[in-house]
């Protein structure tokens, strides 16, 4: 019942947010019949173009065709590039979601372990040198660490390629080669977050009566720490995650600009360079509904951890 | 009974580098070394002199002064970001708190809603509609921020309005607005403090990746991110021009989390409420 | 005498910091049971956490605690674990936040088994089970599979009890086991403490603040203050006696009523979908100058009646009137009825002076800055604290004085009624004694009426004349204090009754068998 809702709030979300993206991008810019021809063009030839291009119809005809042909699938033909958007979004996925992957990958399995260290170690040295080191990465851009890794392992050391993409045609290692730096400068920051919510959820919940009462039945610190404190500190690390991914993919489209990756971000950018207003309105809806999904299985997955929640209204 | 004295650290060393930065940036409205967008091509790429103390960059303009006035612009987008952001969300915030009901609901969709656009997204769609401009960037990252304080508010405000002083401030017979001025406000007060520091911290984030884009202040105005985008092509050549921008963002992010872990640690209510 | 435990100058600290417990040292043999008594901040607890190496982090402890005579106070931390739960078991005070939310309860009572390494798994889930029906919660009254947050207060207490009871341990440190329940509940965790501990030949610390609490399971009491132990000797319940009933109003023929509700009703929503009539079809009358006593347990709606007579809330059915008027109405000026909150650090604003405090029920009244003043430095009089209280915030004073600033805050419009919601539940005993007689006094000065809430019916018949009794949202009883108290008609009014650990002096002959220790559970 309360998943159902949750379902129908994001589906909501996503239909309004058509509605910003479509005015943002079809109405704020002015007439793009008017762009295409000129200031020169003579109004006959004006309104036959807009009625070609569907303009002459009222704007919320217009939208709902535009959101209908997009929940079908019929993302239209970039102008830029010839092609069907849907293919262009198909051949930059393949790098995007590795390197959001990898990122993803690097910011749990290094900052989880990174806040659980500290939470032991609490106010102690361990504790205090490991949140100094997750502030400084907290404080820093990805697109920096990104410059400054280009600077180390491919300017310095030439351990690995400063940007661009083989393609996975030449193999994965070289592919992952690729994205290995992109990842690292995109992971860290999201790996400083994650460690600084893990140490504080785990510290609060062990100063919790429950802790204290799983001790009183014989368990150490330690143990206590992973057999309750671990399972209830899991959701507010969830919440987190699902937050972060906003800032993910918004590192994502700069970062991609740093290594010249061929992604859905730098695609996101080129569209801007080229004017490619269709272009960019579905390539925004699509990252915008994945936004809201991510949220939306962080929500999902939050009522199956906590118990009390299954209750509430 | 303070637990952890030795915490205020974190304050005082978060003021001192946020003031590093602000001080150099806020001299910069009234005098730079060099007008930063002078260019002389004689003295391009320059290392360290007394001349340029950071040296040059590819057009010879003066790094020093380009710093001073790049964080400059990057400090005043995120202000004025944040100051949108609050200036609409806090009142918000409290006013979903204060009526609770359908309202409460439709405001907190609608701060969903926004939420699902990351800032940089926004900045993209509104640059590609309106040309990139100061005031793009901060409606974007504005925007994006308002759910944040409407949040943070609503939820400070919904545990202060069940308290007692609350309940009797209402027997009294005054509004719902006056007791939210009067009583909610004051009383959430620090806690919308350290959020604003630590949104200005990722406002100054987000607006050095749009500069880096593109997407900020259009040129001839520097900002710290464009600086970085150009000097991307003399990396191998002038290594410092990437890396003294992007040390003049991180500091002063990392200034203001300081600031706002030390606010946060000075304020937490579990020190300061029962004697 | 062997002791069991043998605890030798006790001393807890934070390091360089002075000590919290000093020098403690007692015994408690096999099957004994002792309490320690104090007020917040004596060190009792702290006492038991550190016999069970629970003591919050950065404190430590000095001197010597042996169990069976061995020293287990600088034992490391993985042998210390297993002695607690297998000989040392403890209940602690907080029945909401004790247990792991996220755990099904039938877990946590097998968790010490299981930590033990006893039985295998199959078995321990039997004896969980069986555990629960000996702590009054057999499966149709709560399943082994339900969460914490599907239990009522009293019921959680039960499961701890039952946990720690599960690896059969020979000691069980109890700290403050009844002090978040409420008088009704309490009564029947004690009773069933007391059956457990003598059915299983436990030893027993009992740590409380409440002496009644002790006497009524411990015969011999160590009383802590400062750190130190300053007492110690055979415990006694103290002594409620000794009314100051205030003389009655003359009886007037038919007196106009002040406040008037009829068929009063409300309902909540709960989460789910489902309702609960927190208050229903509830007909009253207070008269002016009447002092009328509001008795139940919790959860039986006296805080939502008291939100719907003052105007707070709105009902669903019925009308309250206030004077004549409907009190929820925003035009209605407040005044006629103020309200006294059970918590004194929590009703006055932490960020408000408590001159600007007192002013405010006068917001509306359109005085003149110098009149204001006039009243605030009255009523601050008639409380027994100085005019230079004015300048200051709420935290300068202790919890008795800021319950008199919260009486003077009542005051100061003038009011006809004040309702007075458990004004004294939340201080010690010795202030709970000053701030009735200034409740009396006060009355008798100015010619009040007073509703007073509370679940502790020695309170209400030092107040009031007439007593309510409320049951599920309803009132079930009306009538003299007196009578009510020695003629109890509801179940409710008896089972309040029975829940009273020290009954006044000349106390009747119990009108009924005391109940059963899971007779009154909701």
């Amino acid at each position: 019942m309360r998943s159902l809702l949750r379902i129908a709030a994001a589906l909501l979300t996503i239909v309004l947010a058509s509605v910003l993206v479509f005015l943002a991008l079809n109405v704020l810019p002015g007439d793009p019949a008017a762009v295409m021809l000129g200031t020169e063009a003579r109004p006959d030839t004006l309104a036959a173009l807009r009625r070609q291009m569907g303009l002459d119809q009222p704007l919320p005809l217009r939208w709902w065709q535009w959101l209908t042909g997009l929940a079908r699938g019929e993302l239209g033909t970039s102008h830029t590039y010839g092609v069907p958007v849907a293919e262009l979004v198909a051949a930059r996925a393949v790098v995007s979601l590795p390197l959001a992957l990898l990122a993803l990958l690097i910011a749990v399995g290094l900052g989880i372990p990174a806040g659980l260290f500290a939470a032991t170690r609490h106010r102690r040295t361990g504790d205090l040198a490991t949140m100094a080191v997750a502030l400084v990465g907290l404080s820093v851009p990805a697109f920096w660490i990104g410059i400054l890794l280009v600077l180390l392992f491919a300017i310095g050391l030439r351990w690995l390629p400063a940007g661009g993409f083989p393609g996975w045609g030449a193999g994965i290692a070289p592919g992952i080669a690729a994205l290995i730096l992109p990842a690292i400068a995109l992971g860290l920051p999201q790996a400083a977050v994650l460690a600084r919510v893990t140490r504080t959820a785990i510290v609060e919940i062990m100063r919790l009566d429950f802790v204290r009462t799983a001790r009183s039945f014989g368990l150490t610190r330690t143990e206590a720490l992973r057999r309750h404190a671990l399972p209830n500190a899991l959701p507010p690390i969830v919440t987190v995650l699902g937050l972060q991914f906003s800032f993910l993919l918004a590192g994502a489209v700069i970062v991609e600009n740093v290594f010249y990756l061929p992604g859905l971000g730098r695609l996101v950018v080129q569209s801007v360079g080229g004017r490619d207003l269709p272009t960019l309105a579905c390539l925004v809806m699509l990252l915008v509904t994945a936004v809201v999904a991510v949220n939306l299985a962080v929500d999902l997955l939050l009522l199956r951890l906590d118990p009390r929640l299954r209750h509430r209204g | 009974m303070a637990e952890h004295p030795d915490r205020n650290w974190s304050l005082w060393l978060g003021v001192a580098i946020t003031l590093a930065i602000v001080l150099p940036a806020a001299l910069s409205l009234a005098w730079t070394p060099y007008p930063p967008a002078a260019i002389d091509i004689k003295a391009r790429l320059q290392g360290w002199s007394p001349a340029h103390p950071l040296g040059t960059d590819p057009f010879g303009r003066d790094v020093l002064s380009l710093l001073m006035a790049g964080a400059r612009n990057s400090i005043g987008i995120a202000l004025g970001a944040v100051a949108l952001s609050v200036g609409i969300g806090v009142p918000l915030g409290a006013l979903a708190a204060a009526r609770g009901g359908w309202l409460d609901d439709l405001l907190m969709r609608g701060s969903d809603l926004l939420f699902a656009f990351p800032a940089v997204l926004t900045a993209i769609m509104l640059a590609a509609a309106l040309g990139p401009s100061m005031g793009v960037a901060i409606l974007a990252i504005g925007l994006f921020n308002l759910p944040v304080f409407a949040r943070v508010t609503r939820s400070a405000a919904v545990r202060i309005w069940p308290r007692a002083f609350v309940q009797a401030a209402r027997l009294s017979g005054k509004s719902r607005t006056r007791i939210t001025l009067e009583h909610i406000l004051p009383n959430i007060l620090d806690q919308l403090l350290v959020q604003v520091t630590l949104q200005l911290a990722l406002a100054i984030l987000t607006e050095a990746g749009l500069g880096y884009l593109g997407l900020s202040v259009p040129p001839p105005a520097p900002t710290l991110g464009r600086m970085l985008a150009d000097a991307q092509s003399f990396l191998a050549v002038s290594p410092r021009l990437a890396i003294l921008p992007g040390l003049a963002i991180a500091l002063a992010v990392l200034g203001l989390n300081l600031l706002g872990d030390g606010l946060r640690d000075r304020l937490d209510p579990r020190l300061g409420r029962q004697p | 005498m062997t002791g069991l435990l043998e605890v030798e100058r006790l001393t807890v600290r934070r390091p360089g910091g002075p000590p919290l417990v000093r020098e403690v040292s007692f015994q408690v043999a096999r099957g004994e049971r002792l309490g320690i008594v104090g007020a917040s901040g004596s060190g009792k607890s702290l006492t038991a956490l550190a016999i069970a190496g629970l003591l919050p982090d950065g404190l430590t402890a000095e001197g010597s605690v042996r169990l069976d005579g061995r020293e287990i106070l600088d034992l490391p931390e993985a042998e210390l674990a297993r002695l607690r739960g297998r000989r040392i078991a403890m209940v602690f005070q907080e029945p909401l936040t004790a247990l792991d939310p996220a755990r099904r309860i039938g877990r946590q009572v097998a968790e010490p088994l299981a930590i033990h390494g006893l039985g295998t798994s199959l078995e321990r889930t039997a004896r969980a089970a069986a555990l629960l029906r000996a702590v009054g919660l057999p499966p149709e009254r709560a399943s082994p599979d339900s969460f914490p947050h599907e239990l009522s207060g009293g019921q959680r207490q039960r499961v701890l009890i039952a946990a720690a009871l599960a690896a059969g341990p020979d000691l069980l440190l109890a700290d403050e086991p009844t002090t978040a329940l409420d008088l009704v509940t309490q009564r029947q965790i004690l009773d069933l403490l007391d059956e457990l501990v003598a059915a299983k030949g436990l030893a027993l610390l009992l740590v409380s603040h409440d002496e009644g609490v002790i006497a009524r399971m411990c015969p011999h009491v160590l009383v802590m203050a400062g750190g130190r132990i300053v007492r110690a000797g055979p415990a006694a319940a103290p002594s409620t006696a000794g009314a100051v009933l205030p003389p009655q109003p003359p009886g007037r023929a038919d007196p106009p009523a002040l406040l008037t509700a009829s068929g009063v009703s409300r309902r909540y929503r709960l989460p789910g979908g489902a309702t609960r009539q927190a208050v229903d079809g509830v007909d009253l009358t207070i008269t002016p100058g009447e002092a009328v006593g509001l008795v139940g347990s919790s959860g039986s709606g006296k805080s939502t009646l008291v939100r719907l007579l003052t105007g707070l809330e709105r009902p669903d059915a019925g009308v309250v009137r206030l004077e004549g008027r409907d009190p929820a109405e925003p035009a209605v000026p407040r005044h006629p009825v103020q309200l006294v909150f059970q918590d004194p650090f929590d009703s006055l604003d932490p960020r408000w002076r408590v001159g600007r405090i007192l002013a405010e029920p006068l917001h509306g009244l359109r005085l003149d800055p110098a009149e204001r003043h006039r009243r605030v430095l009255a009523a601050l009089a008639e409380v027994g604290l100085p005019a230079e209280a004015v300048g200051r915030h709420p935290h300068a004073f202790s919890g008795g004085q800021r319950q008199r600033i919260a009486i003077a805050r009542a005051l100061v419009a003038h009011p006809r009624l004040v309702v007075l919601d458990e004004p004294i539940s939340a201080l010690d005993r010795a202030l709970q004694e000053q701030v009735l007689e200034l409740l009396a006094a006060l009355r008798t000065r100015h010619g009040l009426a007073y509703l007073l809430v509370s679940h502790d019916l020695d309170i209400v018949r030092r107040l009031c004349s007439r007593v309510l009794v409320m049951a599920e949202g309803r009132i079930v009883e009306e009538g003299p204090v007196g009578q009510v108290l020695l003629q109890p008609a509801s179940a409710a009014a008896r089972a309040l009754l029975a829940a009273r650990l020290a009954p006044p002096a000349p106390s009747p002959a119990p009108p009924v068998a005391p109940p059963k220790a899971w007779d009154y559970e909701p």
